[in-house]
């Protein structure tokens, strides 16, 4: 969420809850650091 | 590769490879890792050495490798299972005592730590920051009527965490001392191993009477909150609530205690970095995270035991083998970082270090460690702007032979 807030947020049990399914062009660049920067590697990147 | 005492250093890979290194290794300059790790760092992704007990272990010192490790399953954080490496005598049995979920896999790891993972979110965080904020200014004022110079450690970096894990926690103010007093021994390098398995004792003793009393009395805090979602419904037990309290208290205040003396430390020898921090959100968020990547003061580095044949950047790391990973080595890695061994605030791109960790075991507590990290360097920069340093790096006293790194001292004129 720090990287991407705009896509990415926490539930209230903690848990990563995604906002946007399809990120729009401009936030790529930081949906790819929150994927890095995921400790529990919950984030996956898919071309569509 | 096989484990048990072996007198010698002998060459574990073959005629021409290196002798393998005895680990930990010392520090040369205190701000600096141990001069072989550079050289370990090239020589292979994984580099084997031998522990306190002649057993040996893999070395993991490059960043992209040690998040590998970090976050794969096939490494056990199990202290139990045999080829578990430690670091020295009688540290199985100080986990042993108490454990709690550091020490746990999938899936019993995640079940625990789930308990804990809404009081440590970054909404619930974010909620702490006037409590801290004012904590801060209140420790200087006290430093501004108090002598000078000043020991910033005891005066600033121990009390702050150790006032917010007591508040989180909700520790009864009347209690307060004797939870400062138990948990100082710990911190203390004059302490005896005797006389810390003791005040190990003592603590736990004190957090089972404080759960007890939570258990007839659960209050608005941390602690009331999992005896009556957790305790209360059986989903946890008493003592392995203790245990968790045990682990938050011990990782909330040793290493954020000691983190920010580190901060400190730097700020002092180099306030320049530091003039723009209070216009500048991002700048203050890039000098935090300089900071942690620059000190990585968990200086040892985290154990695991491998539990299925892997291969690591090349190397095969066998099922039973012991890994240390070093997060020190890591963080300073040349393939990640460019001039590694300075301090430089902006590195605009550069791939987030492992302070932290990686992987599920990852600090729980890092967004609060920030916090305190940002409100402390925001107080001393608005209110102790002429503070300087009493002593020259080289003779300040380092914790160079404890698990977390810092300054058992700092000295300096208010």
């Amino acid at each position: 969420m720090l990287a991407a807030p705009e896509v990415f947020d926490q539930a209230e049990d903690g848990l990563v809850c995604l906002l946007r399914e399809r990120p729009p062009a401009d936030s790529l660049e930081r949906v790819r650091t929150a994927a890095y920067d995921c400790p529990s590697r919950a984030i996956a990147l898919r071309a569509p | 590769m096989p484990q048990g005492s072996e007198a010698s250093e002998t060459a574990v890979t073959g005629a021409g490879a290196p002798a393998v290194c005895p680990f930990p290794l010392p520090r040369q300059y205190p701000l600096d890792p141990p001069p072989e790790f550079a050289r370990l760092r090239e020589q292979a992704p994984a580099v084997p050495v031998r522990m306190w007990d002649g057993g040996r272990a893999w070395l993991i010192t490059r960043h992209a490798e040690a998040r590998a490790v970090l976050s794969d399953t096939r490494f056990s954080s199990d202290v139990t299972r045999p080829g578990f490496p430690t670091y020295y005598e009688g540290q199985r049995v100080v986990i042993a005592e108490a454990p709690s979920f550091i020490r746990a896999d999938p899936p019993e790891h995640s079940r625990l730590r789930r308990m804990l993972t809404p009081e440590f979110m970054l909404r619930r965080v974010e909620a702490m920051r006037p409590a801290v904020h004012e904590t801060v200014a209140r420790l200087i004022a006290d430093i501004k009527q108090g002598p000078d110079p000043v020991d910033l450690v005891r005066a600033l970096a121990l009390p702050l965490p150790s006032i917010t894990v007591g508040r989180m926690l909700g520790i009864p103010e009347d209690e307060y001392e004797i939870f400062q007093k138990l948990t100082a021994v710990n911190l203390s390098r004059d302490s005896t191993p005797e006389e810390t398995e003791a005040a190990t004792g003592d603590l736990l003793a004190w957090l089972d009477a404080l759960i007890s009393a939570k258990e007839r009395h659960p209050g608005d805090d941390l602690l009331g909150r999992l005896v009556a979602e957790q305790v209360a419904p059986g989903l946890l037990s008493h003592d392995d609530l203790v245990a968790m309290a045990r682990l938050l208290i011990v990782a909330g205040h040793e290493t954020t205690a000691n983190m920010l003396g580190l901060t400190l430390l730097s700020y002092l020898r180099h306030p320049e970095h530091f003039a723009g921090i209070a216009d500048d959100p991002q700048l203050l968020d890039g000098v935090v995270e300089e900071l942690l990547r620059y000190h990585s003061i968990i200086q040892i580095g985290l154990a695991r035991v491998a539990i299925e044949d892997v291969e690591v950047g090349g190397v095969l790391i066998r099922s039973g083998e012991g890994v240390v990973v070093s997060l020190l080595a890591a963080n300073r890695d040349p393939r990640t970082y460019e001039n590694p061994d300075e301090f430089v605030v902006a590195r605009p791109g550069a791939p987030r270090h492992v302070a932290f960790g990686f992987g599920v075991h990852q600090c729980i507590g890092q967004a609060l460690a920030r916090l305190e990290m940002r409100e402390l360097l925001l107080g001393v920069v608005r209110d102790l702007p002429r503070m300087s340093l009493l002593h020259p790096v080289e003779e300040i006293p380092f914790r160079g032979e404890m698990t977390v790194h810092g300054v058992h001292e700092l000295w300096a004129r208010r």
